[in-house]
């Protein structure tokens, strides 16, 4: 290579890394591979270090893949922008200089409504200035106002978990299309799907109500531990031991926990993260289960222990991902 | 029965999960990686030969990983920092050579080892962000496959048909394109040495 002429020594620990990274994602790897890999990494700590270095790094760049939806297309084009580039800064500053001027005035006017929203595989963290924080997974849409010294924050769609420090005379609310879920000094999660609330609740204790004159009364105080799901119909709550509600936070770092989850769920859940999809059509197939902590943005995980362990075969038809017998 | 290999698989997940050195892992990837950017910043100031700067790094996180595996420090932040100016100081004595700043204090280079840096409070977008950047700046064959393989989501096969070229090349391409992307992601292109 012509870069020859400076490469030094890490940097060529860097490319031996780099190389098991890009042979561990090639479909023949196999488990003399693996075997010969772990050994590798086993021999020095520097090998080990520059491996989760470099895959880090590499698992972080799956989120470009949101450059590459329909709806930013030409955001990011290379070839054909490269005169428009300069351009596109200035203008781009502009839109900042807009938006935070926007916002500061929407601020100092003291009713406040921001938006938040993440895209596939994104999550974002809003700090707020009485030191509560909210944290988005995928896909999530939320709306936060301060009306009269009210805090609402409207969960339009996907999941948040929620740190509130509470204020007796400022509560914080968060509304669903058809639930209220009001802090009694509290962390706790929300996930909204089409048709379905799930609260669940990790210190202090929250009401949970309904808030639809057009469904019937639901109302509950929610306890740690508790996890309430609620329809427009019924609402049930369980109680989760310590351990699985840790879980059931792991997209807070980019992983999924399982626990005995059917492949099915497993591959929905998944789903949620990533534009290539994971499609289990055979019913024999989609009933395994299976447990372990997984990168949520990081596919391969999955489809190579289905392979390895299962015996499955996946297909990779470049839209999607089947995983059959 | 799926009873036989829904046991194995989990054996094979804890096998993983508890031993020492994955739980050193998940702790240096989360806390010691994401200071990078800081810590190239603060070797840079200390140490002016920039083609040095990746192998510092390594120096400075291999004595961080292997005190790990002894016992994880309580604070990622303030050990990496005091474990980089070890090594700085380590350097300057063997190259015999005292460049004025590279013993220079941790707090008179602007880095407080205490409050939480930036990097706590990194988030999606801001990778995002930090991502494409590195891209824009990865030489155009390396970034071609890489932009392949991440933004279009195809898989290596693909691309080799879709490029028409070598097997191995791209193989070649992605590899170097992959340490390029990491060295590139973690630093702060306005970084000149002098910054704040």
């Amino acid at each position: 290579m012509s870069e020859a002429s400076h490469i030094l020594r890490t940097d060529d620990l860097d490319a031996a890394a780099a190389a098991w990274i890009v042979r561990r994602e090639r479909a023949d790897w196999t488990a003399g591979d693996q075997t010969e890999l772990d050994r590798w990494l086993g021999a020095a700590a520097g090998n080990r270090i520059a491996y989760l270095r470099l895959r880090d790094v590499w698992n972080r760049a799956d989120r470009l893949q949101a450059l590459n939806q329909p709806a930013r297309r030409g955001f990011f084009s290379f070839r054909q922008n490269e005169i428009l580039k300069p351009l596109a800064r200035v203008a781009m500053l502009f839109v900042v200089a807009a938006i935070l001027g926007a916002a500061s005035y929407a601020w100092l006017s003291r009713s406040t409504d921001t938006r938040y929203a993440t895209g596939l595989g994104e999550r974002e963290i809003i700090s707020l200035a009485d030191g509560s924080r909210i944290e988005l997974n995928t896909q999530t849409v939320l709306r936060l106002s301060n009306v009269g010294g009210k805090r609402v924050a409207r969960l339009e769609s996907g999941q948040a978990y929620f740190d509130i420090k509470h204020n007796a005379a400022n509560p914080f609310t968060v509304l669903t299309s058809q639930h209220r879920i009001t802090d009694i000094g509290t962390k706790f999660e929300v996930r909204n799907d089409t048709g379905k609330v799930q609260v669940t609740l990790f210190e202090g204790s929250a009401q949970f109500e309904s808030d639809d004159a057009a469904i019937p009364r639901q109302n509950a105080i929610l306890t740690p531990g508790d996890v309430a799901v609620a329809t427009a119909a019924s609402m049930r709550i369980t109680h989760k031991p310590p351990q699985k509600l840790m879980a059931e936070l792991g997209w807070r770092h980019g992983v999924v926990v399982f626990d005995h989850t059917t492949l099915a769920d497993a591959a929905r859940e998944f789903n949620r993260y990533n534009r290539k999809k994971l499609v289990v059509t055979d019913p024999s197939v989609a009933r395994l289960k299976i447990g372990g902590t997984f990168q949520t943005t990081n596919t391969n995980q999955l489809t190579q222990l289905a392979r390895d362990i299962f015996g499955l075969t996946t297909d990779d038809r470049g839209e999607d991902i089947v995983i059959s017998r | 029965m799926a009873e036989t290999p829904d046991n194995s698989f989990e054996r094979r997940e804890a096998l993983e999960t508890d031993s020492v050195a994955s739980r050193v892992d998940d702790w240096f990837v989360r806390e010691v990686l994401p200071l990078e950017t800081s810590l190239r910043k603060f070797l840079r100031r200390g140490w002016r030969n920039e083609a040095d700067i990746r192998d510092l790094c390594q120096d400075v996180y291999v004595a961080v990983y292997e005190a790990a595996l002894r016992e994880i420090p309580a604070s990622a932040r303030a050990f990496t920092f005091v474990v980089a100016r070890n090594v700085l100081a380590d350097r300057v004595r063997r190259a015999q050579i005292v460049p004025i700043e590279a013993v220079a204090d941790l707090e008179a280079l602007g880095v407080s080892v205490d409050e939480p840096g930036p990097e706590r409070t990194v988030m999606a977008r801001q990778d995002l962000r930090k991502l494409q950047a590195a891209l824009e700046r990865l030489p155009a064959r390396w970034r071609e496959v890489v932009v392949m393989r991440k933004v279009q989501g195809l898989t290596p096969a693909e691309i080799v048909t879709r490029l028409g070229i070598a097997d191995r090349t791209v193989s070649q391409h992605l590899t170097s394109g992959i340490a390029a992307l990491a060295n590139l992601f973690h630093d702060d292109p306005t970084d000149q040495g002098e910054k704040s």
